[in-house]
């Protein structure tokens, strides 16, 4: 054994004899057991197998299939060429779908109320003599949810739009189990997305409904108001009667002058009673008449033009307002009839069952994970040593 | 600390290596430095004109020229490094003399030199395109930097597994030279994104480790750059896993690391 | 006495802990062979510590030489088992593995890298500038450009100018300096610095005063150890096989 020599270098001396003390211990061991990197290859594959194909607690799959899917509206109901092959929007909808549960299904919320029940039964607890698998009683609310997550996945499949929804436990009706309660959710999360959505579209022509009513009772109100203040029922009728009034009037004039005409020349005298007679006719018909047409449009007097464009105007806006809320009315009944249409279904394909047979890839994946890590290990540690070895 | 000393010495010999390497290769180039960025450069210039006159149908996920750019850039740097590493150390070049060299120390220069000339290309093309810009166009760079590494420890992983292997098995050292030589330029990404192609093809394609350094050395540039079905742990996988076989393998049998083929020298 | 002191830093740092000087160099039973797989040396084991310095004489050149190659790695052996603890050199003017498209600056540039210390090299490249004393024009043309002498001159400072644990000397590659009219003080100071600091394997007789500074001797006649030891023990066996091997050269003349 080469003789230890002291050195002034501190901390080199506790490795020295350190190093000592190893090599006694060394020494006392017999020399078949001694290490060496072919004996802790060898240590580190069984151990690995023993654990992988031994130790290790079973895992059991269930998978179930389904399909997002929407009823077909009258319009797209007509095959189209490549309409079946591509899954028209059905297909799409339902990967999209597939997507959007995928994050749900994951979240902390349903975690929070599907596992937390598994896991108050201990179901994926750990347990003698596989202390890895499973999770630990202490484990805080982000170890359960990325425990979780390993325990869940959620594929849409791409060209069938398809999801397969697959959940791992530690006993066949674990698997079972967590996978029913998922697909529970999933059926909530697609009523809940109807729901909402036909709810908000409805709240939405419900306010709209609303809206119009309060602009007809104004515009309904505002004409009551017009019309009791100016004590007519209908401003533009009198003033339509009015005009007609005039018009009579002007032809009775008319046809007084024609008898004044007459009357002029069959009388020589223009002072003769007859003839004056129906001239004094005529002026006070021409006076009525002038009176007439300056009560319609004086602001003192009548005004009927100036109200009948006022009241036309009221009346108008009643008539919009009675529009607006019939089309309101039209679009919450349409809107209704939408919702119903764009409802989802969850419609299964294949409905989850118990593992008969325990998963065994995992197994395999682990034990050729170690023969990889192990690989690794070996070249960067022969790399060193040989690295090691340069002078 | 002997193993920090070692560690030590074996980088200062690998930096002289790939000096050497590199003022050789300068003073063999016509242009000398600048020969030895134009290659990558005129590759991504002529594709980028021929993308120009041909626009495609989808509006771009990520600026044209960064986008060929990047591919070419770690392709170039993939391929020269594993096709280096699997033609092994020519007889010629032994330094049979120099004790203190060994063989991988060779090979692990003339990716150091690759990396530097491709590093080097790939900054000028960002900085081009940054004052283009007016801003600087790589969001995540120390990303974009641990990616490039990681591209040029997978091809040299891949370059010497197929080597060690090939010693036995020729055929894998002529299958994998021509995987890299011509297959994986039509595949690794260079001319399309992963999300532009349908998802049947997608398994298929997504075995190669190199799309995936690209893909993802994209989303460093670009964080919205879409990248489905793209897993930084497989190409962690593919660049350790390769290097510790490769070294598992060669031990210190340096024999391994030398070409069969008889140089005229 | 630990021998350490006859080491380079590195090394010393390793065997910190030692009292006896460490084995640089291990040859154990060792079978060599010549290019016509003719038996040269057979079973034979060897070994150089720290701060020996051994000159090795045989009738027949070839053990020599082929002793040296295999230490320097250069010569696989028939049989039998090399161990290497620390930095050992090239033998004395075999070196290969420049660039000749490099320049003498930038090649020393790259053995530094290599084996300099912490890969500075400016000051081994002061000592070769000294060494080979050429003009100015010639250090920054491409290596293979420059004149056969030159080249030689320049490769047998590279040898010298790095620091080693052990030295593998061939008296004779120094000749054409002597040849040459440049083998100068600062030649010979050089080489006497490396034999007084550091181990050396050297062979054949004494030139350039080689021999005088051996403190080990071992001596070969027709394939055999005749004597393996500290020279003072050895000088007649030595002198012997010289005179042997100085009457073979005069007869093949």
């Amino acid at each position: 054994m080469t003789k230890l020599r002291f050195d002034r270098r501190p901390g080199l001396n506790h490795l020295l004899l350190l190093r000592q003390r190893l090599n006694a211990v060394r020494q006392r061991i017999p020399t078949r057991l001694h290490f060496s990197p072919f004996r802790a290859t060898v240590l580190v594959v069984a151990l690995a197998g023993i654990y992988c194909f031994g130790l290790g607690r079973a895992r059991f799959k269930t998978t179930s299939d389904f399909l997002i899917r929407q009823p077909m509206p009258p319009s797209m109901a007509a095959p189209a060429v490549i309409g079946p092959v591509m899954g028209g929007p059905n297909l799409f909808g339902s990967l999209e779908d597939g997507r959007y549960l995928a994050v749900y299904l994951h979240s902390p919320e349903v975690m929070g109320r599907v596992f937390r029940r598994l896991l108050e039964q201990r179901r994926y607890g750990r347990r003698l003599p596989d202390l890895f698998t499973g999770l630990s009683a202490n484990a805080n609310r982000d170890q359960q949810l990325a425990f979780f997550r390993r325990q869940v996945q959620v594929w849409p499949q791409d060209l069938s739009g398809v999801i397969q929804l697959t959940t791992t436990g530690l006993d066949p009706q674990t698997a079972l189990q967590l996978n029913r309660l998922l697909l529970q959710e999933a059926r909530m999360f697609v009523n809940e997305m109807n729901q909402v959505i036909s709810r908000e579209q409805l709240s939405f022509a419900q306010q709209e409904v609303d809206r119009a009513r309060q602009r007809l009772d104004q515009a309904t109100s505002r004409f009551n108001a017009f019309q009791a203040r100016n004590g007519q029922l209908d401003p533009i009728q009198e003033s339509a009667s009015t005009s007609s009034l005039i018009t009579a009037l002007e032809g009775k004039l008319v046809e007084l002058r024609v008898e004044e005409a007459g009357l002029r020349r069959q009388f020589r005298d223009p002072q003769a009673p007859e003839v004056q007679a129906v001239a004094d006719q005529v002026q006070e018909l021409q006076r009525q008449i002038q009176e007439e047409r300056a009560s319609v449009v004086n602001p003192q007097g009548r005004a009927l033009s100036s109200r009948a464009s006022e009241a036309m105007k009221l009346q108008n806006e009643v008539t919009f307002a009675t529009e607006g809320l019939k089309a309101a009315m039209l679009a919450v009944e349409n809107s209704r009839m939408e919702s119903q249409r764009q409802l989802k279904f969850l419609v299964m394909l294949s409905d989850p069952q118990a593992a008969a047979v325990q998963d065994w890839n995992w197994r395999w994946q682990a034990f050729l994970g170690a023969i990889g890590g192990l690989v690794v290990a070996w070249g960067l540690v022969g790399f060193v040593s040989g690295v090691r070895r340069r002078f | 600390m002997m193993i920090l000393d070692s560690l030590k010495l074996q980088a200062q010999i690998i930096s002289a290596l790939a000096y050497r390497n590199q003022a050789e290769r300068i003073r063999k180039s016509p242009f000398g430095l600048i020969g030895l960025l134009v290659e990558p450069l005129l590759f991504v210039s002529i594709f980028l004109v021929v993308r120009m006159l041909f626009p495609a149908a989808t509006p771009p996920l990520i600026n044209p020229f960064l986008h060929l750019a990047s591919g070419f850039s770690l392709f170039f740097l993939f391929s020269k490094i594993a096709l280096k590493a699997i033609n092994g150390v020519e007889r010629s070049q032994r330094f049979s003399v120099l004790k203190r060299i060994r063989p991988l120390d060779v090979l692990f220069a003339g990716a150091l030199v690759e990396f530097r000339v491709y590093g080097a290309c790939f900054l000028l093309m960002i900085l081009g395109v940054s004052i283009y810009q007016w801003q600087f166009v790589v969001a995540y760079p120390g990303s974009a930097v641990a990616l490039f590494v990681l591209v040029a420890l997978t091809s040299l992983g891949v370059g010497l597994s197929a080597l060690v292997v090939g010693h036995r098995l020729p055929v894998v050292k002529i299958f994998v030279n021509t995987l890299i030589a011509r297959v994986l330029f039509w595949t690794s990404g260079l001319f399309f994104s992963i999300a532009t192609i349908p998802g049947f093809l997608r398994p298929f394609l997504l075995w190669n480790p190199l799309l995936h350094g690209i893909e993802l050395f994209r989303k460093a540039l670009v964080p919205t750059y879409p990248i489905p079905g793209i897993s930084l742990i497989y190409l962690l996988v593919w660049a350790f896993g390769s290097l510790g076989f490769s070294m598992m393998v060669y031990g210190n049998n340096e024999k391994l690391l030398i070409s069969e083929e008889i140089s005229d020298v | 006495m630990s021998g350490l002191n006859t080491l380079t830093p590195r090394t010393r740092r390793r065997y910190a802990h030692h009292t006896k000087p460490p084995i640089l160099v291990s040859l154990q039973q060792l079978s060599l062979r010549d290019d016509f797989g003719h038996l040269l040396l057979e079973d034979f084991s060897f070994r150089v510590r720290a701060g020996q310095r051994w000159q090795v004489v045989a009738d027949d050149r070839r053990i020599a030489h082929g002793l040296l190659n295999c230490i320097a790695g250069l010569q696989q052996p028939a049989q039998g088992k090399l161990v290497v603890r620390s930095h050992v050199s090239w033998p004395l003017g075999q070196l290969t593995g420049l660039s000749g498209l490099l320049s003498c600056t930038e090649n020393v540039r790259f053995m530094g890298g290599v084996y300099g210390e912490a890969g500075n090299f400016e000051r081994e490249l002061g000592l070769i500038r000294q060494l080979c004393a050429f003009d100015e024009t010639l250090w920054d043309r491409p290596f293979k450009q420059l004149p056969n002498p030159a080249k030689q001159r320049f490769k047998l400072a590279l040898s010298l100018a790095f620091d080693f644990d052990l030295y593998l000397l061939d008296p004779m590659a120094l000749a054409p300096l002597r040849r040459q009219g440049v083998w100068s003080e600062a030649w010979q100071g050089i080489l006497e610095q490396r034999l007084r600091e550091r181990a050396v394997v050297a062979i054949g007789g004494d030139r350039f005063g080689i021999a005088d500074r051996c403190t080990h001797a071992l001596v070969f006649e027709q394939g055999q150890v005749l004597v393996k030891g500290r020279t003072g023990h050895c000088g007649d066996q030595i002198r012997s096989i010289l005179r042997l091997t100085a009457n073979q050269r005069k007869r093949n003349k």
